[in-house]
């Protein structure tokens, strides 16, 4: 079933439609409420409560295709009230209950895990000094995968935009991330 | 040697790496990093910054976040369906609980008329016609007069007969 379908499901009462909305969207949200809150658990908690929000106010919500900007949106005005109850921003840190692996964990070493794991947190500390309507589309296109197109499609700014920011977002990463991405000069 | 040419090119860089320059424009850097070493390992920085930020795998929650959003959403349900709305429906109940009020004056109006300044009691009570058990019935009836709920007993007997109670018999 396609966004739309489900989004208008949902509209209606649809508990299982939503639950699917949940586990399609919670993990771009959680990583925006993450990059703002700094810290997992309240992270957790708040893309939880976002969603308990979208559901109240998804009656309202006119158009479907919109709905991935406007749940990012309540996701980050949360995060920036709980951010703001909690103090100062807090950095991104903390062991990993659930490690992520990227490429082909089993084959590689306890050393090399280290050194992937060392620069994934060295990553999303980079991601998390962006603004974050870059935040948004490095999670979009590099974490999540979607083509530029779909992207400008569902947050509803055009092709242009979305390729700027990320332009501009690698621009401000590439200085950050020098030691994984330089090689030796000229 | 980076002159004032690269950097022009470094500005231009991010957007000729993620596709959004000019065809004019794209064809100046593309000439220009084909004779330019500098502005060419600045160009494999950026694009290398793409890739491992693509190899990058998104956070991800320690537990299922669904339960505790299902648990919450049926909550806040049963909540709402206990609470008073507002609104169109705050209105009718309010109509509704007025009218009752209403229904029940009426009721006591009609049961005890304004003027009427003697209580009524059964007439099983009023049958007894000796003084004690008349003074009995008398005290009763008052006290549902002034607390039904602390006499429901009379208060009953005094709906169903509104037969007066007799006078306390006068004493010498």
């Amino acid at each position: 079933m396609d966004e739309r379908a489900l989004v208008a499901r949902a509209q209606q009462g649809d508990r299982e439609a939503f639950a699917q909305l949940l586990r399609d969207h919670h993990l771009r949200v959680y990583n925006l409420a993450a990059y703002i809150v700094g810290d997992r658990t309240e992270a957790e908690d708040v893309t939880q409560q976002a969603f308990v929000r979208a559901w109240e106010e998804l009656p309202r919500l006119r158009d479907p295709q919109a709905f991935t900007a406007w749940v990012n949106r309540i996701a980050r005005n949360l995060a920036r009230d709980r951010a703001r109850e909690g103090g100062a921003r807090a950095r991104f840190e903390g062991p990993q209950p659930d490690p992520p692996e990227t490429g082909n964990a089993e084959a590689r070493g306890p050393e090399e895990s280290l050194v992937v794991r060392e620069r994934e947190q060295d990553i999303h500390r980079a991601v998390a000094t962006l603004s974050e309507a870059h935040q948004e589309v490095v999670v979009m296109h590099h974490l999540e995968g979607k083509p530029v197109v779909e992207i400008a499609q569902q947050l509803g700014v055009p092709l242009g935009t979305v390729l700027s920011r990320l332009a501009r977002a690698r621009a401000a990463l590439r200085r950050k991330l020098a030691p994984h991405v330089e090689d030796d000069r000229p | 040697m980076r002159g004032d040419m690269c950097d022009r090119i470094a500005n231009l860089l991010p957007e000729y790496e993620a596709g959004s320059l000019s065809e004019g424009d794209r064809a100046k850097v593309a000439a220009h990093l084909e004779r330019c070493d500098a502005c060419r390992w600045e160009a494999a920085a950026l694009r290398r910054t793409g890739e491992l930020l693509s190899q990058t795998e998104p956070r991800r929650p320690t537990h299922d976040l669904w339960p505790g959003v299902a648990a919450q959403l049926s909550e806040r349900q049963t909540r709402r369906a206990w609470r008073v709305p507002f609104g169109p429906a705050r209105r009718a109940w309010s109509v509704v609980a007025a009218a009752l009020m209403l229904v029940i004056l009426v009721a006591g109006l009609v049961v005890h008329p304004p003027g009427c300044r003697v209580p009524v009691a059964a007439p099983q009570l009023v049958a007894a016609a000796d003084a004690e058990a008349g003074q009995y019935a008398r005290w009763h009836a008052e006290a549902s007069m002034t607390g039904g709920l602390a006499d429901s007993c009379a208060l009953a007997l005094l709906v169903s007969t509104g037969k007066p109670v007799p006078e306390e018999p006068k004493t010498q």
